[in-house]
């Protein structure tokens, strides 16, 4: 028998999917249609990110029985580390398209140098996420400090998120472009809901706040997938056949 | 007549190619293909030994390498005229002193036949006045044209306001427009010659491809 909440969770899931898809196939089709290089590239990791998404929500939401079996748990962290690759790569692309677009050429928040460190940062919280996979493997013996581990992981996690915010609203408060503007807006909103879902990750926990399968953090995915629909949207000017004939 | 450099776009443009001393504005969203056709019709200069200028606010070395890609030789004699919003000669800031020297450098090139591409219209936009912008552009035209040049301007659709976009195709001679189009499950680059100098108006839409270094032209059916 499905109580109430399990049919809001299924079918807020299902919007929220229904959402990240089509921005994912709006991104790709763009990005087909586009020659530049720079855009195609914030294309394809617009497209990536919401894929990515798509696929999370599918699995924690419509797939919750796959996940508990070892293969598949390690599977997804390594998965899951996949995510600040994916964000970084997209963030890199969006700041090039930023800078091409820009009259000044500025370079803010000095991001052709800090982009490096990021990266770097992005490597060590993977690292510390594949570590726990480890352990379960017995490939590594287990350490009492895994849960400070933990909290590092989840600082770093934090510091690298508010360096990117603060990047991307150093563009966008600069950049004269309304399209990409919006772009820039959403990404900012965007990457704060995501910010929000990891801080509020271990409160959650320790407040007991889960509801069913549907975590408080995993329940901002809804709305990020809102920004990521108006992201898609903004990639670049659209015109429908009806209205060109 | 000037060849565009496209094959494609010479037969749509009546077998002609663009009209002598005239400039010719390009209209895309940003990276839907502008850029081929200005490099084309500069690669095709250098082949008639016109001489060929580049006006643009990107980095020259970049510039170069995006040319490359469509055969245009990086030892080309060609003269690059780098504009910044905020520093050096050619200041995009200070208009009356941009268009000065704009036009010391058309003055220096020798031969006759000119081609120049302009690639500076939307940051202009967001520096000035769609007035100052309007009137910087009207006089700069008149001066190419006078001095024998055939003009090729970009502009980015999406990024300047629609009036202002539409007071620039005003002072050009001829409008290519480039239109993402949403088509069942596709979205694919369309182009139409909005307005050419010689030609009667058409509102026939082909399909743009890019690909190798070559652009071309499909007929699609609206």
């Amino acid at each position: 028998m499905i109580s109430t909440l399990e049919i809001l969770i299924l079918f807020v899931g299902g919007i929220t999917l229904i959402s990240l898809a089509y921005s994912s196939f709006w991104s790709f089709a763009i990005r087909k249609a586009l020659y530049g290089k720079i855009y195609r590239k914030r294309a394809l990791w617009t497209g990536s990110f919401a894929t990515y998404s798509a696929l999370e929500i599918a699995l924690i939401v419509y797939l919750p029985n796959v996940v508990g079996s070892l293969v598949v748990d390690l599977t997804w962290l390594v998965v899951g580390s996949a995510l600040l690759f994916i964000l970084t790569a997209w963030i890199s692309s969006t700041v090039k398209v930023v800078i091409s677009l820009d009259p000044f050429h500025r370079n803010r928040m000095k991001w052709s140098q800090s982009e490096k460190f990021v990266w770097l940062i992005s490597a060590i919280i993977v690292a510390m996420n594949i570590l726990p996979a480890l352990i379960m493997l017995g490939y590594v013996n287990y350490v009492s400090a895994f849960s400070i581990l933990d909290y590092v992981q989840t600082g770093l996690f934090i510091a690298l998120f508010t360096y990117l915010i603060l990047v991307v609203f150093a563009y966008q408060s600069v950049i004269f472009d309304r399209l990409l503007k919006a772009y820039l807006k959403s990404f900012f909103y965007l990457l704060i809901v995501l910010m929000l879902s990891i801080a509020l990750s271990p409160v959650a926990l320790t407040l007991g706040l889960f509801i069913g399968p549907f975590a408080l953090t995993d329940s901002l995915l809804i709305l990020s997938a809102f920004f990521m629909y108006r992201m898609s949207k903004s990639l670049a000017p659209v015109v429908a056949k009806s209205n060109i004939t | 007549m000037v060849s565009t450099g496209v094959e494609d776009l010479d037969r749509i443009l009546e077998g002609k190619g663009y009209p002598e001393r005239s400039a010719i504005l390009l209209i895309s969203p940003p990276g839907a293909g502008k850029a081929p056709l200005a490099y084309l019709f500069l690669k095709s200069g250098f082949i008639s030994s016109d001489a060929v200028m580049c006006i643009t606010s990107k980095p020259v070395d970049d510039l170069l390498s995006d040319m490359g890609v469509f055969g245009v030789d990086k030892q080309s004699p060609a003269r690059y005229i780098q504009c910044f919003a905020d520093k050096s000669q050619y200041n995009m800031s200070n208009l009356t002193n941009l268009f000065i020297e704009i036009k010391r450098q058309v003055d220096a090139l020798a031969v006759i036949s000119k081609r120049i591409y302009i690639d500076i219209i939307s940051p202009l936009f967001m520096l000035h006045s769609p007035k100052m912008v309007y009137m910087f552009m009207s006089s700069l035209l008149q001066y190419f044209k006078d001095h024998g040049a055939t003009v090729v301007a970009s502009l980015d659709e999406g990024v300047v306001a629609l009036e202002a976009q539409r007071s620039m195709e005003m002072i050009f001679d001829g409008t290519i427009e480039i239109k993402l189009c949403e088509e069942r499950f596709n979205i694919i680059p369309l182009m139409r010659v909005k307005k050419m100098l010689g030609i009667a108006p058409s509102f026939s839409y082909y399909r743009l491809g890019v690909s190798k270094g070559e652009v071309h032209f499909y007929d699609f059916n609206t």
